[in-house]
């Protein structure tokens, strides 16, 4: 660093002629030391340039220059003041460091001065090396005395202590002993002396009280001079001085930066404001946070005309849909909306609500069912914020899995079908290999869901075959171009079904219609099809009633009602049964009018069927109490013979209706008589006899068979009994062998076994009671079972 | 030429470093700390398989499931297994129980996906001695075709663990592409 002084100090020796006496000016030091530089000036060792020469410096003030005694004219004052400049340059070494070589500083001073050295001067020393005992030090001293040229009275030390005075006396008795006469001081004294002062000057408050106002004073130059320079030197260091500035003292540091800083910021906001946004940015929402945390009413008053004004907005807008919604509330279009409110199950208010809050849909991925690989993806341009489709993809199938994977039942095979977080969801549209999932803000509507079953449907039937979705392999370009067409159009339209499909209240209004013009032709067509049912089952009553009817049950008949009018159509064969037909259906409708329009036909009879319809009314008139007859068919003369017995004579009657009523019967023959028919008789017997008397035989066994003969298609039952008296285990074994005993007679009287069943009953007959004789009870009866078995 | 996804699943008992091994994988990273993992966690990286084949410019993405640890008392949700090409079969080569259940895991993954390619993974070598290493390879053998190999790796120092996964992407595409 060049020296800055050495002009003021040439310049002074004009006004140091005087003489004084150096010591009478103590305390006031550095004016001699003044007095002494003022001294050498005028030995015009000052007038060599120095090596580097430096840019005038403002010259120090001259005030105490009067002050400095005459310096005497010496060649070796004149060596050490050139030494003395020079040694400002040179960094002090530690006062703690070993002195080794005194003589460097000499050297360095030597090469910028061509001056005679001296034999002290001339020992050298490398630069920057710890200053050695002697001399060295000696012009250290004078050098730091001479560097300052403002008054040192106006720079106190750092400590605010004036120089030593001690030091200045014997400094300035060195030097006046070495200007005025050398011969004064003996050597050792003086070496002794040296030492002292070197001592001294190592002492850091000397060297501060010392080199302090002039180094404040050279920095100021060397800023005002070479800025540059001084920021190369200071930079490194820099952050390190305002680092550990700050941690000593905080407060201090931020008082000496806040006025500064505001104006700092807006010019960097200014120049490069990415910057600014950028370091911020990370903070703000914490920042934010703890404001609100803080100072909440500040904060809300702070963002209120922002906010407020954007919520305004919105509202208004949602305020608006909502009255165009109330206006409509009794149109067709309001009416609909609150049916769907009452099938929701929630308020008209909460459904008008909803339905005014956007729906949007911010992405659409199609996704492979198993493996969650993204199919196909769609997502809002201008989006802050892009879904990251193959995560969201992959965990939205592993929770699918999840949850199948803790389904109980293995039958179960329901669903995800949505999720929903506060600000969004997700919903969920399966199929079979692949599914839709549709991120979401706002309540999705109905018709959003019909919309996803749509287009999963149109990419399943158009693109599903082939095993391109199945087997997807995770290349996008396999998927064709119109799946993400399809995938758009939800994204875009997301309400928008396809055109067969019903959307609006026109298409609504004629369903509407529809179904009032279906009302109006169901309603009457309901009512003709009731009275059709009615009249139907009116008839089908009839002719249940026809065909129940004995006599008329082998005839179709029909019937029809016409306008209150039941009319009768079919064939009968005789007048009888067509009027009988009129009545029994008068009887069941008896509030219609009868048409009889059976025919009364005579049909050639036919004498198989004749015989059976014989045999069958034979079978029923048994069944009336007193009956007992048997009928004969005779083909030749179409008569009916009537054999047997009928206890009333009204019952005569029923049966000569029921024969004559048979198509083909034209006379009905009565041959009855108080006598029993042989199958009424009994054969008895003795007390355990199985033999049956002569009697029997003759009055009632052949009578039988003859009866049996002439009745081919008879069979009968034979039935054993035994009286009460014997053992029960013999009677049991006796009564069925009664039976048979009589059986083989009549199968050896030419009667077919298989017309003949036998029967054991150790009881008595049902007609014989406990009181009677025994030996009613011990005998054969017989049943007619014969005719109908025939029947059947 | 597009990017090809791909879903490849870790499975292998709790603890044998599965989640290690693909944030080492992944993240290029390292802990010691140990975090169960619930359910299944799933992360992607993209794989150029040049690294494999010089010619090869084909990019996998590969979605890597990690699936929760499994034990004797709770066993692999199938359902996760389903759709992957590929299984990475960890164990601890310092647990020999986890060794002796991967054959368990293999055949469980075969049997849901016959085409699904494996690497089994031993992990941890770095705190085992390489004799020891060498003598659990030798004990061990998988007869399904699907397995690729058996590599030693460890998710703490980086052994392998690049290796076997880009080997398994390079397997999966090269079935795909046979």
């Amino acid at each position: 660093m060049p020296l800055p002084q050495e002009n003021p100090v040439s310049s002074s020796h004009q006004d140091s002629e005087s003489p004084s006496n150096p010591t009478v000016d103590s305390p006031q030091t550095p004016e001699s030391l003044e007095g002494l530089f003022s001294l050498l000036d005028d030995l015009d060792l000052m007038e060599k340039p120095a090596p580097v020469s430096p840019p005038p410096t403002p010259k120090p003030p001259q005030k105490n220059r009067t002050k400095a005694p005459p310096p005497p004219k010496n060649s070796l004052s004149s060596s050490k003041q050139k030494t003395k400049t020079r040694k400002i340059i040179s960094p002090l070494p530690p006062p703690d460091q070993p002195k080794t070589n005194g003589r460097g500083n000499t050297e360095d001073s030597t090469s910028v001065s061509p001056a005679p050295k001296t034999p002290l001067e001339s020992a050298p020393s490398p630069e920057g090396q710890p200053l050695s005992e002697g001399r060295g030090n000696t012009e250290d001293s004078t050098s730091v005395s001479a560097a300052p040229k403002t008054p040192l009275e106006s720079a106190p030390s750092p400590e605010g202590q004036p120089l030593s005075e001690e030091a200045v006396e014997q400094l300035r008795a060195l030097f006046l002993d070495l200007l005025l006469g050398d011969n004064n001081y003996p050597a050792n004294e003086l070496e002794a002396k040296v030492a002292q002062l070197e001592q001294e000057l190592h002492s850091p408050n000397t060297l501060n009280r010392l080199l302090s106002p002039g180094f404040l004073q050279l920095f100021a130059s060397q800023v005002n001079q070479a800025p540059q320079e001084v920021v190369q030197a200071l930079f490194p260091i820099i952050d390190l001085v305002i680092g550990a500035k700050s941690h000593q003292d905080t407060q201090a540091m931020s008082k000496a930066l806040a006025s500064a800083i505001p104006g700092a910021f807006s010019k960097q906001l200014g120049d490069a404001p990415d910057e600014i946004i950028q370091a911020i940015a990370p903070a703000m929402g914490r920042a934010i946070k703890e404001q609100i945390r803080l100072e909440k009413d500040a904060m809300v008053d702070a963002l209120y005309p922002v906010i407020g004004n954007t919520v305004s907005k919105y509202m208004e807008e949602v305020v608006s849909q909502i009255n165009q919604r109330v206006e409509s509330a009794f149109s067709l279009q309001g009416i609909y909306r609150k049916i769907r409110a009452k099938m929701q199950g929630v308020s008209d208010a909460e459904l008008i609500l909803s339905e005014s809050l956007p729906f949007t849909v911010q992405a659409v991925f199609l996704i492979h069912k198993t493996s969650g690989l993204v199919i196909a993806e769609v997502q809002q341009e201008g989006n802050d914020t892009t879904l990251e489709a193959d995560m969201l993809a992959g965990m939205l199938t592993a929770i699918r899995s999840f949850a199948s994977e803790c389904t109980v039942h293995p039958e179960n095979t329901s669903e995800l079908t949505e999720i929903d977080y506060e600000n969004f969801k997700i919903i969920l549209e399966v199929a079979g290999y692949c599914y839709i999932a549709a991120v979401t803000q706002g309540d999705p509507p109905p018709a959003f869901h019909t919309k996803l079953q749509q287009t999963l449907s149109a990419i399943i039937l158009n693109y599903g075959y082939g095993n391109l979705i199945e087997e997807f392999n995770g290349n996008p370009d396999s998927i064709p171009r119109a799946v993400y067409d399809l995938l758009k159009a939800i994204l875009n339209s997301p309400l928008e079904l396809e055109p067969e499909k019903p959307t609006s209240s026109k298409p609504r209004g004629v369903l509407i219609i529809f179904l009032l013009l279906l009302l109006l032709i169901s309603v009457p067509l309901s009512l003709y099809r009731a009275r059709q049912h009615k009249i139907q089952q009116q008839i089908t009553t009839v002719l249940n009633a026809l065909s129940t009817t004995p006599e008329l049950a082998l005839y179709r008949l029909d019937a029809t009602i016409e306008k209150n009018q039941l009319i009768l159509t079919g064939k009968l064969p005789n007048s009888y049964l067509q009027e009988k037909a009129a009545v029994v259906a008068g009887s069941i409708v008896p509030d219609l009018q009868i048409d009889n329009q059976i025919l009364a036909v005579q049909v050639p009879p036919d004498p198989t069927h004749i015989e059976a319809e014989v045999r069958r009314h034979t079978s029923v008139l048994n069944r009336i109490g007193g009956v007992y007859i048997i009928a004969v068919y005779d083909p030749i003369d179409n008569k009916v013979s009537v054999e047997g017995s009928i206890r009333q004579a009204s019952a005569e009657n029923i049966v000569t209706e029921a024969f004559i009523q048979i198509p083909g019967v034209t006379q009905v023959i009565f041959r009855l008589s108080d006598r029993l028919l042989p199958v009424k008789e009994r054969i008895y017997f003795d007390p355990n006899a199985t033999n049956i008397s002569q009697n029997d035989r003759d009055n009632k066994l052949i009578p039988l068979v003859d009866f049996l003969q002439r009745y081919p298609y008879i069979k009968i039952r034979l039935i054993g009994h035994t009286d009460a008296s014997g053992d029960e285990q013999y009677n049991r074994t006796l009564a069925p062998r009664r039976a048979e005993v009589v059986k083989d007679a009549l199968i050896a009287q030419g009667i077919q076994a298989e017309r003949l069943e036998t029967k054991g009953d150790i009881g008595s007959p049902p007609d014989v009671a406990a009181t009677d004789p025994f030996w009613k009870s011990r005998c054969v009866r017989f049943e007619l079972i014969g005719l109908i078995e025939t029947n059947e | 030429m597009a990017i090809i996804s791909k879903k490849v699943c870790m499975i292998g008992d709790f603890g044998v470093g599965k989640t290690s091994l693909i944030r080492r994988f992944v993240e290029r990273q390292f802990s010691d700390q140990y975090l169960s993992t619930v359910g299944v966690k799933i992360s992607r990286k993209i794989v150029n398989l040049q690294h494999l084949e010089v010619d090869l410019s084909q990019e996998i993405k590969l979605l890597i499931w990690d699936i929760e640890g499994q034990t004797k008392f709770k066993a692999i949700a199938s359902s996760y297994l389903q759709g992957a090409s590929g299984i990475l079969v960890v164990a601890d080569s310092t647990r020999q129980e986890t060794i002796e259940h991967l054959q368990d895991h293999v055949k469980q993954f075969v049997a849901i996906n016959s085409n699904g390619m494996i690497a089994v993974a031993l992990n941890k070598v770095d705190l085992v001695d390489p004799e020891d290493i060498e003598q659990i390879r030798k004990n061990m053998s998988f007869s399904e075709h699907q397995v690729l190999g058996i590599y030693n790796t460890s998710a703490k120092t980086g052994q392998n663990v690049d290796h076997i996964f880009e080997t398994l992407a390079f397997k999966i595409w090269r079935q795909d592409n046979r």
